[in-house]
């Protein structure tokens, strides 16, 4: 479960997000959508506690962003879309670092890493630094970091993108299990038919505003007929909602 | 091995973190640090050559032969003074070998370091992330500590007064005062980081690095007159340095007096030492929204500059190199760091040790001893080693590389913006010092269009071994000793010059020689650089590195 109240974030003179008040419910897809710099991915920041709210406050999982950033860390997983890595690493010893420091043992680690190596078609490659590594095989790496501690949340910020299409089907499907096993998945995405077809909760952001949350469903029964895409543009056309 | 790690574990803990976190964080930290290494290296075209972890070896080993000139000259001289002068110089040279390793190497990588991006959401407190960070900055500064100090300290051993106990005392003062200045510094680099954010601090990083930071070593020098004077009738202070306590405990005849001195120095160090680690486990500069920079103004600096050496940049090529050089100028702190610290130097050297006045008939040839002390070729050798070392481009740029462009042509335009960035505020400055001793017009230009050709050929014998574009954003050990062995090389041709423009000055024969001889060795540079260029094949993408 994640809950906002009255969360914003200024930047000098811009409100990146602005008085946002979000219900997630626990063990779904949400996606979290909205157009380029909507908020997305600074409320993606402050839910992660890598960025200080302005005002409002934020429950992940029950525990508040701010009092116990160090509880809400340990339970999330989190692949952000600028995913910076140590590129001097090799794909292994980056995910023993990721697996140590969240309390794994060694031979947890080597477990669940070839698990997950093995599902991204990535085993030959474990033992190259990540600098050689193209945009898609890095995401893989992240997806397998976030995953590796087995969190109970798992926000992800533009997953899909430099994946092949068979890797995105394949992380579509894991993120289906991943739900499915009770965590909650936070989706933020720009590709509409992918959310439509991974995702039953929606939370719309429009220049940091709330435009829209609710189940996918009733979301097009409100709009009788209209697909996602004209839904989105009616809901983040410029005015009040 | 084993008892290493249970020591760091409890000196972790006592520090605040945890051990089962902060050890492979520190393990992780220095497998990527030695991945970068090995980055870098599979970059580079050419293969072979020193290594890091050679250059490293070899930063010791010299640092421990130079160590052995104190013990020989305390044993060849008994000392006087107390505290004797040699191990004020010893002290002070470790203070300054710590300093500048933490201020050219790790300062800036602690700086410029994007941890919060890799792992700002992972279970990591800020405090544990520094203590893995001060563990790599420890380890270079403890080795250079042993290796410029284990020789004294046994000399110390047995020389000392008392013998032992004047080697353990000052054996514990080096560590504390490493210690002291490794964690003090640390402290505040990341009180720096925390008020001017994470862009500003990139750009100091850039500043401080490749010795630009020794800039600041030389300023009290402005101040000499007074400072010295100072020193001279309070020789107390230097008891504030840790390790020279032990001519204190050694010398019962001074000890009571400078007991208290000493407890101070101890105090001081300790202080430094957790202020240091408090400060720097609360310093973050969190993450910064990435501001849309507006294109720079007509009459920006970046502009102006680009715009004065358009005449020595003509065609595509020179076209590139500029707006290569303007983005690098609006960015690349580090690149301005280089660009401009030493011609500062320079007109720091002239201004403080050149003379005012000398005899007309010694300015009857040639201006470059009287003005230059032939330092000034030593200081374009150094310049122009900047600016042929490696680099990292803008991604923005790249479609610049990409294009159809001539790698000659594009080395011509890097030579050119070499000249109008090093020699052309070199000259300067030695047109007003040669002009304000009087030298006459003809010499002036003579020794500037010598002092031109070798510029020339020391870049076009450098050329070939970096053939890159000289920006870089990395900090690296690798890259670090990279410049060491473009140092080695050119140190060589310097030293050619040296005795060339030695000649120069005091030989008839040579002084005109030169002339027959230096351009056809030039064209002969040029041609092998034009076909070497040819030959290998080489593309603009690999001049214009990313």
């Amino acid at each position: 479960m994640i809950i906002t109240r009255g969360l914003t974030r200024r930047f000098d003179n811009l409100v990146a997000v602005d008085n946002l008040d979000v219900e997630i419910p626990a063990g779904r897809i949400v996606a979290l959508l909205g157009a380029n710099g909507a908020g997305k991915t600074t409320t993606l920041n402050m839910l992660t506690t890598l960025m200080p709210p302005s005002s409002g406050t934020a429950e992940v999982g029950g525990f508040d962003i701010q009092e116990q950033g160090g509880d809400v860390r340990r339970i999330l997983g989190y692949v952000p879309e600028h995913g910076a890595l140590y590129e001097g690493l090799t794909a292994n010893e980056y995910l023993e670092l990721s697996g140590r420091i969240r309390g794994l043992s060694a031979s947890e680690v080597e477990a669940r890493a070839t698990h997950w190596l093995e599902f991204f078609e990535l085993t030959e490659f474990r033992d190259q630094r990540l600098a050689s590594f193209s945009k898609g095989m890095r995401r893989k790496v992240l997806v397998t970091s976030a995953l590796l501690h087995e969190p109970r949340i798992l926000f992800l910020d533009e997953p899909m993108d430099g994946l092949d299409v068979r890797s995105q089907k394949k992380l579509g499907e894991l993120l289906q299990e991943q739900a499915a096993a009770g965590c909650t998945v936070v989706y933020s995405s720009h590709i509409l038919q992918q959310v439509e077809e991974l995702c039953e909760h929606v939370v719309l952001i429009h220049q940091g505003t709330l435009r829209w949350q609710g189940d996918l469903d009733d979301l097009k029964a409100g709009h009788a007929g209209a697909g996602l895409r004209d839904i989105f543009l009616e809901l983040t056309e410029e005015g009040p909602a | 091995m084993g008892l290493l790690l249970s020591l760091y574990a409890r000196l972790v803990r006592l520090a605040g973190g945890r051990p089962e976190v902060v050890l492979p964080l520190t393990t992780g930290l220095l497998r990527d640090a030695a991945g970068q290494n090995k980055n870098f290296q599979s970059r580079r075209r050419r293969k072979g050559g020193f290594t890091a972890e050679v250059i490293r070896l070899l930063t010791l080993v010299v640092a421990a032969m130079v160590s052995v000139v104190f013990p020989v000259i305390m044993l060849a001289k008994p000392p006087q003074m107390h505290p004797p002068v040699v191990v004020i110089a010893l002290v002070a040279v470790h203070f300054v070998a710590v300093l500048m390793l933490v201020m050219n190497q790790v300062g800036p990588a602690m700086l410029a370091a994007r941890d919060e991006e890799v792992m700002g959401w992972w279970p990591v407190t800020r405090r544990e992330l520094l203590l893995a960070r001060l563990s790599l900055l420890l380890k270079p500064a403890l080795e250079v500590t042993v290796a410029l100090t284990l020789i004294p300290v046994i000399c110390f051993l047995f020389a000392g007064r008392p013998p032992v106990l004047a080697a353990i005392t000052l054996a514990l003062g080096l560590l504390l005062q490493t210690l002291g200045v490794v964690f003090g510094l640390a402290g505040v680099l990341m009180l720096i980081l925390r008020l001017i954010g994470r862009r500003k601090s990139e750009r100091l990083a850039g500043m401080l690095s490749d010795g630009n930071g020794l800039l600041l070593l030389y300023l009290p020098l402005f101040l000499g007159d007074k400072i010295f004077p100072w020193f001279h009738t309070h020789t107390w202070v230097v008891y504030l340095l840790p390790p020279v306590w032990f001519s204190g405990w050694g010398d019962p005849l001074v000890a009571g007096r400078f007991r208290i001195l000493a407890l101070m120095g101890l105090l001081a160090s300790l202080l430094a030492i957790v202020l240091g680690v408090r400060a720097a486990a609360t310093g973050t500069a969190g993450m910064e929204s990435r501001s849309v920079e507006s294109r720079p103004g007509r009459f920006s600096l970046s502009g102006l500059i680009a715009g004065a050496l358009r005449p020595m940049m003509p065609g595509t090529e020179g076209w590139a190199v500029r707006k290569l050089l303007q983005a690098h100028l609006r960015e690349d702190w580090r690149f301005i760091g280089a660009m401009a610290s030493f011609p500062l130097m320079m007109i720091f050297f002239s201004f403080i040790f050149g003379g005012e006045v000398c005899d007309p008939e010694d300015l009857a040839h040639s201006a470059l001893v009287e003005v230059g002390y032939l330092y000034l070729v030593l200081m374009m050798g150094a310049t122009s080693l900047h600016a042929v070392q490696f680099s990292s481009t803008p991604e923005a740029m790249w479609p610049l590389a990409l294009a159809d462009l001539d790698t000659d042509r594009i080395l011509t335009a890097q030579r050119a913006m070499i000249r109008g960035l090093i020699f052309v505020p070199t000259a300067l400055v030695y047109v007003f010092s040669a002009a304000r001793l009087g030298a006459g017009w003809w010499v002036i230009g003579k020794d500037l269009a010598l002092l031109l050709l070798e510029l020339e050929m020391i870049l076009l014998f450098l050329q070939p071994w970096f053939m890159q574009m000289p920006f870089s954003t990395r900090y690296q050990e690798g890259q670090a000793g990279n410049r060491i062995v473009a140092g080695l090389l050119s140190g060589g041709v310097m030293m050619v010059f040296l005795i060339l423009d030695m000649l120069y000055v005091y030989l008839q024969v040579v002084h005109y020689g030169v002339w027959l001889v230096l351009p056809p060795v030039w064209w002969l540079l040029r041609r092998r650089l034009r076909r070497k260029a040819a030959a290998e094949g080489r593309l603009a993408m690999d001049v214009v590195m990313e």
